[in-house]
């Protein structure tokens, strides 16, 4: 392995596995303040563990993804990429330091594209913290 | 014809003498209640008057007490008609009874119904006293807001240190221990009223359904004073406790009275009787109305515990807020984390460094219990939201919105705003001009 995919290893594991895991540590704090952490201390405190991991999981996979957009917006992770039409796109210049924004949302690349459930804490609307 | 001045009269078109006027009164005749319409020159007269003869002495005292309590009264109603709609219009009959009852005075032309001018009574109309009275330059100005307080001529002996919030939290003080009193008063004076009331009653007669009618009344001011007194003497020791915590004890305040008399000094005390019994122009003068508009505890005590109410809840977040610390920044590359501002915001000033721009790091955001996704979410949504109005961004609603941001996400909203405040002072200090655009706007 040459010492370029090293870095990108160390970047990625520090900058998207580990901070994923630190800001999700975050939600079991008490008491409660962040949006995700009080709707994690509501469904411990009326669902069953199977629900609550449920919703967990999802969260926790966003948490990842978010951290991974930011590391590219941030230049940490400096991707280039290559469309199916063969184009190439520097995603840190052109995203503008915001895809980790773009992800989230009500008109969220999230919201838009997942076929799988999330809940979205800052939606356009009231419907804050539905799952979707 | 010429009129006999036998018989106790007085020569026509001519001022009584001090001789004359001193035999009536040893005649135990009754004497001319004015020496005429000139105001300096009758309160000479009476002063005179008072001299001579202890009936008028005592009469001169009553008059006194009298403006004194009608200029209490007035305080309190400007005080009140700032948060009660009901209030004002009290104030505004108050007034114009004044007027009419001492139509030769200047007073009529301030008040008269039709010349009722809400310019003279301005409320500010917006935050954190939304309705208060503030300085109209007119007679109303002693009862005002802080804006007032701070503008008002005869206080440009106030010490610099004497803030809008000290004069506040003094004045509600000295409105609440008012209305303490008057609770006081009729605690004390209720029940003998009462049992005379239920006296003439048992007497029956033609006026028995009054009297009924009275005892009633009684009976309930004086289940509503016991119930206040409490509540009143908690908020007067609360305001003195949040004016000891905010560090007022030793700052001074001073002021003039209508006669010119140097009052206030330092204290909660002394400070809310300067802040609400300094000089109106044209003082006020008893007009013989035997109605006492906001007498019973009943009426304006309610008022006085939600007033004071407001005042401390204000103090207390004055309080937090000048005890908040911004959370630590740090330039972005030394520490990564969450840029408050969002960078896009500034993108395309030539003095703009995304790397050099302060941020929150990671672990303080932890320190926190802030996540950086809710951050971000909360932001790009109040982005998108100010979008939609088709304004410029300016630097007051980037500081609204990334202090938003942070709060949404859980900081505290002291602590946020002082955070943004910090990261955009040290924006601006770089030479950033203002935002270039919208963060995940089209533009």
């Amino acid at each position: 392995m040459n010492s370029e995919i090293q870095e990108f290893a160390r970047t990625l594991i520090a900058r998207v596995r580990d901070e994923a895991i630190r800001s999700s540590d975050i939600a079991i704090q008490r008491p409660a303040v962040d949006p995700m952490a009080k709707r994690w201390q509501k469904v411990a405190d009326s669902m069953s563990s199977d629900e609550l991991i449920r919703i967990v999981i999802a969260d926790v996979v966003d948490e990842t993804l978010f951290f991974f957009l930011n590391a590219i917006d941030d230049g940490s992770l400096s991707l280039v990429y290559r469309s199916s039409s063969g184009a190439t796109v520097d995603l840190t210049t052109e995203g503008h330091g915001e895809l980790s924004g773009w992800y989230l949302g009500s008109d969220g690349w999230r919201a838009t594209y997942s076929k799988e459930r999330f809940v979205e804490d800052f939606p356009d609307s009231a419907e804050t913290g539905q799952e979707h | 014809m010429r009129e006999s001045n036998h018989g106790g009269g007085v020569p026509a078109g001519q001022p009584p003498s001090e001789a004359w006027l001193f035999a009536q009164e040893l005649l135990g005749n009754p004497v001319p209640a004015s020496a005429g319409h000139d105001l300096a020159a009758e309160l000479e007269y009476r002063e005179w008057l008072a001299q001579i003869s202890p009936r008028h002495e005592e009469a001169l005292r009553k008059r006194r007490h009298d403006e004194h309590e009608l200029r209490r009264k007035r305080e309190h109603l400007e005080w009140l008609a700032a948060v009660s709609k009901e209030h004002e219009a009290t104030l505004r009959d108050f007034l114009q009874q004044e007027a009419k009852s001492s139509g030769e005075l200047q007073a009529h032309d301030q008040y008269a119904e039709e010349q009722w001018d809400p310019a003279k009574h301005p409320r500010r109309g917006g935050p954190p006293n939304a309705g208060w009275f503030a300085g109209g330059g007119g007679g109303g100005g002693a009862g005002g807001s802080d804006a007032a307080a701070t503008s008002a001529p005869n206080e440009a002996s106030a010490t610099a240190s004497a803030t809008p919030e000290m004069l506040e939290l003094a004045r509600a003080w000295w409105h609440t221990n008012e209305a303490l009193e008057q609770a006081k008063r009729e605690l004390r004076d209720l029940p003998e009223s009462i049992a005379k009331e239920r006296a003439l009653y048992d007497q029956g007669g033609r006026y028995m359904y009054l009297h009924a009618q009275h005892v009633a009344d009684g009976q309930k001011k004086l289940e509503a004073a016991k119930q206040l007194a409490p509540e009143l003497e908690k908020q007067l020791k609360d305001l003195k406790q949040a004016y000891h915590d905010s560090g007022y004890d030793d700052v001074e305040y001073r002021a003039f009275t209508p006669g010119e008399t140097r009052i206030g000094g330092s204290g909660i005390e002394r400070v809310g009787d300067a802040a609400v019994n300094q000089g109106t122009p044209a003082g006020l003068r008893p007009t013989g109305i035997e109605v006492d508009v906001i007498t019973a505890a009943t009426v304006f005590g309610p008022a006085v515990l939600r007033m004071g109410k407001a005042v401390l809840s204000r103090a207390a977040a004055s309080a937090r807020a000048r005890l908040a610390k911004p959370a630590t920044l740090k330039p972005y590359n030394e520490a990564g984390g969450h840029h408050a501002p969002a960078k896009r915001a500034f993108e395309g000033d030539p003095n703009y460094n995304p790397g050099e721009a302060l941020a929150v790091p990671a672990d303080e955001l932890a320190r926190h219990k802030v996540r950086h996704p809710a951050v971000t979410g909360a932001q790009k949504r109040l982005y998108l939201q100010f979008a939609k109005k088709g304004e410029r961004l300016t630097w007051g609603e980037v500081e609204r919105i990334e202090t938003e941001a942070l709060v949404q996400a859980g900081m505290d909203r002291h602590v946020a705003r002082a955070t943004v405040r910090r990261a955009i002072d040290a924006l601006m200090a770089s030479g950033v001009k203002g935002p270039t655009r919208i963060p995940w706007g089209k533009t």
